[in-house]
């Protein structure tokens, strides 16, 4: 059996010479290797990781940077350079209100958020003075993309910085396990400033589809901050269909309309149906079809609440029918099976209104989301 | 890297004193042969690792598809996306049935599965 590995056997001799001192060194070695500086390799090799992940971050950002001043460029037709116009957006921030006394906040950050927008619309208005009002909105939704993304590099930056310095295992470690979701959301992104450059619809559009689908060829009227709102019949039901108003990307404040719209229709509404995308666990199916009780709308609360609040005053039940997709594809050109559902959420519209309501009854349904690409 | 090197230098001095010691002492050569093959493994496994996070970042355009129908005849085109395409634009006169109700359906990300 020795035959076999004699040709190594001239390297072998080399350490046997060395003797069993060699070993015990060696095994010294191992010891103190892997109990004694354990630790410090796996920090070692952590920050490794998130130096290399911190650099794809860097990459992407200037790739979404460089993708919006392009786009601007193109559509705006502007008359001087737009970068240190657009370098200012991009750290830009909001400061959020007092929370020690919670009463009231809301309208605050409604307040807050409605000034940020507007200033945030002007701003783009100004660098792409040649776009449209539709191109504006996707202009402005790819100067957001880009400011998530600079934001995040320069967050994780801090901490990574922050723990090399203190040189602070704990900060690394729980970096180096966000690392790979950050990055997720950091592609998504990406892939979402594509979408917003080109005006393509993205799965988050999914609410003003079905909408749109309820609300075409009918008459429309403009309603609260960029929605959209005609009326239909349904299986014998009034229906009052609403999303934001497209092509352009846009959300609009689908809670300031059907607020108004509740209080315009004093008592008559006899259910409201919120139609929205929603994030899926991992391993569930996207396009999948999910039905529910409450508000289906995201963002920080503001419209969530008015919807709330207005319901609860009329108490005019709130059903949700939400479509499951992850986080990229939420935010990332509209995949075939999320096109799909669509018409099948109108089926499940359809039956959750026969069996919750009685015909000549009046339904709000609303289509929540970016209507990117999606007109009505 | 420098954990990957001082691996793979464990691992050849452990597979020599395997080697060696194979004859004389079978155990301890087993064990020698098993350190060196847990090095060995770990720098694989690190080094698919670096290359699944370079992988990923992959700049490639999706393709995306519109779908325009007449809806008063059965016409259906599938056609690469254009800028200034919308869902609902009206698009005009069908050649099919010459009436004009050809619209955008559908707009759709056609590609492979994402993560």
């Amino acid at each position: 059996m020795l035959d076999i590995f004699s040709p190594l056997s001239p390297l072998s001799s080399i350490f046997n010479n060395l003797g069993t001192v060699t070993q015990l060194i060696f095994t010294l070695l191992f010891v103190l290797l892997f109990f004694g500086f354990g630790q410090k390799l796996q920090m070692r090799q952590y920050m490794w990781d998130i130096d290399r992940g911190l650099r794809r971050l860097d990459l992407i950002r200037t790739q979404a940077k460089d993708l919006a001043l392009k786009t601007i460029k193109e559509i705006g037709k502007p008359t001087m350079d737009p970068l240190p116009q657009l370098n200012v957006l991009m750290e830009s921030f909001l400061i959020t209100p007092v929370d020690m006394d919670p009463s009231g906040i809301v309208s605050k950050f409604d307040h807050l958020l409605d000034v940020r927008d507007v200033k945030f619309k002007e701003d783009v208005q100004k660098m792409a003075p040649g776009a449209d009002s539709a191109q504006v909105n996707n202009l402005e939704n790819l100067v957001e993309a880009s400011w998530a993304l600079n934001t995040i590099f320069r967050i994780i930056r801090h901490f990574y910085l922050l723990g090399k310095k203190t040189n602070s295992i704990f900060i690394i470690i729980q970096l180096q396990a966000l690392l790979p979701m950050i990055m997720q959301e950091a592609e998504a992104y990406l892939g979402a400033g594509r979408a917003f450059a080109e005006g393509q619809p993205i799965g988050d559009g999914l609410g003003p589809l079905v909408a749109s689908k309820l609300m075409k060829d009918k008459a429309q009227r403009k309603v609260e901050k960029d929605i959209m709102v005609a009326e239909t019949t349904m299986e014998d039901r009034r229906i009052i269909a609403l999303k934001a108003e497209g092509p352009g990307g846009n959300v609009g404040k689908p809670g300031d309309a059907i607020q108004s719209l509740l209080q315009e229709n004093d008592g008559k509404v006899s259910m409201i149906v919120m139609v929205d995308a929603a994030l899926k666990f991992e391993g569930e199916t996207t396009g999948e079809i999910s039905e529910g009780i409450g508000a289906a709308i995201g963002g920080i609360g503001t419209e969530r609440f008015k919807i709330e609040q207005e319901a609860t005053k009329q108490k005019i039940p709130v059903y949700a029918v939400i479509v499951k997709e992850s986080i990229l594809e939420a935010i990332t050109p509209m995949k075939k099976e999320i096109l799909e559902a669509g018409d099948k959420v109108i089926e499940r519209i359809k039956n959750l209104i026969v069996e919750r309501s009685k015909p000549g009854d009046t339904v709000i349904i609303a289509g929540i989301g970016n209507t990117i690409g999606i007109g009505q | 890297m420098l954990i990957s090197i001082v691996l793979i230098i464990i691992a050849f001095y452990t597979l020599n004193l395997a080697l060696s010691t194979f004859s004389s002492d079978v155990t301890l050569a087993t064990l020698y042969f098993t350190v060196a093959v847990l090095s060995f493994g770990f720098v694989v496994l690190s080094v698919f690792r670096v290359r699944r996070g370079y992988a990923l970042a992959n700049p490639a355009p999706l393709k995306v598809m519109s779908i325009v129908k007449c809806p008063q005849c059965s016409f259906k085109q599938i056609k690469n996306f254009a800028v200034g395409d919308f869902v609902f634009k009206k698009l005009g006169m069908c050649t099919q049935c010459g009436v004009a109700s050809l619209s955008i359906t559908g707009i759709y990300y056609d590609g492979p599965t994402r993560r």
